[in-house]
């Protein structure tokens, strides 16, 4: 291991994340190089530096800002489970798509019906010039046969 | 009597038990503040983002998935409101590693500083995603897989920046005690 890996595993050997058997070469590796050691000593001093800063003063300021909402104006976003475990849906969520499908099954039902139509016919018995017809078949009767439009 | 863990409370909150709500915010105050204050560097920007992310809780406790682990979740929250300020101040990037002695000389900080305030010059000038894994890990303990959902990075690169944010510290530590 060169001196930047042996720096690096020092790093996470503070942190109590290194894997146990990396240790023993670590220490190996530090009494015997100088750079790694004021790295090492550095490393302590920094440390100790940082989470020996005198605890956070909050500004009063800052809490009653906080604590000044209204708790009950909360519009929470509540969740139900349904219908797959772990996973779960907004009531609002849920609403929409019961609307929207409400909605599709109207809209292709009223196609379905008027596809479904029978196709209306009108036997016309008087001379064809004296009706009119719009949107329906005009079937003529045989004997006015070549008289139909 | 048993402090009420977290889960605990915010069922209450979700009771409108306002008592619950502030026993979260006594319990989380401090360390969302220092967050917002060591990677914004100014108390009122971090009143500011410390105020939203408990908002953020309040109207957001109803849909919580995991109430356990609400300390993550403010960090996370009060990080994203970090980066939107940043984004609206275009800060960025405030500062470079190259940038942390220009302005001073070692000599000057150590006649005018301790090195508790000189650790904190060096810290406030690191970059903010160096910055945010070493104040997470050094004033809030928590662990790499931890600061990584957080981050949203992989452990592996939290590790990393740790080490390279340590390493540029401890190198200009090295500037001014030998």
């Amino acid at each position: 291991m060169n001196c930047t890996s042996i720096q690096e595993s020092l790093s996470q050997w503070m942190d109590g994340e290194l894997p146990s058997p990396g240790g023993a070469e670590l220490f190996t590796h530090l009494s015997a190089c100088e750079a790694c050691r004021t790295f090492f000593k550095n490393l302590h001093l920094l440390s100790h530096e940082l989470s020996s800063a005198p605890p956070q003063q909050v500004p009063p300021s800052l809490d009653r800002r906080v604590l000044a909402v209204n708790l009950s104006a909360a519009t929470w976003k509540r969740r139900i489970p349904w219908p797959h475990p772990g996973r779960t849906y907004s009531i609002r969520a849920i609403g929409l798509a019961v609307l929207l499908s409400t909605i599709a099954m109207g809209f292709v039902s009223s196609l379905l019906y008027h596809d479904s139509q029978p196709q209306q016919t009108i036997v016309c018995l008087t001379p064809l010039p004296e009706v009119e017809v719009t949107g329906y078949v005009v079937v003529a009767p045989s004997h006015t046969k070549g008289m139909s439009q | 009597m048993l402090t009420p863990s977290d889960a605990e409370l915010i069922e209450q909150m979700r009771a409108n038990n306002r008592q619950a709500f502030a026993a979260l915010y006594e319990r989380y105050k401090i360390s969302i503040f220092r967050y917002c204050v060591r990677m914004l560097g100014d108390e009122s920007s971090a009143e500011d983002a410390t105020h939203d992310t408990f908002l953020k809780l309040f109207s957001h406790a109803g849909s919580l998935q995991s109430p356990q682990a609400l300390h993550g979740w403010l960090l996370s929250t009060a990080r994203n409101e970090v980066m939107m300020m940043f984004r609206r101040q275009k800060r960025t990037e405030p500062y470079t590693d190259e940038d942390i002695l220009t302005d001073q000389t070692p000599h000057d900080l150590t006649v005018s500083a301790e090195t508790s305030e000189i650790v904190q010059l060096l810290l406030r000038q690191l970059k903010a995603e160096y910055r945010e894994v070493l104040v997470l890990r050094e004033y809030d303990r928590l662990s790499y897989s931890e600061i990584a959902s957080i981050t949203g990075d992989t452990e592996s690169s939290v590790k990393s920046r740790l080490f390279k944010a340590r390493k540029v510290l401890a190198d200009k530590l090295k500037l001014y005690y030998t």
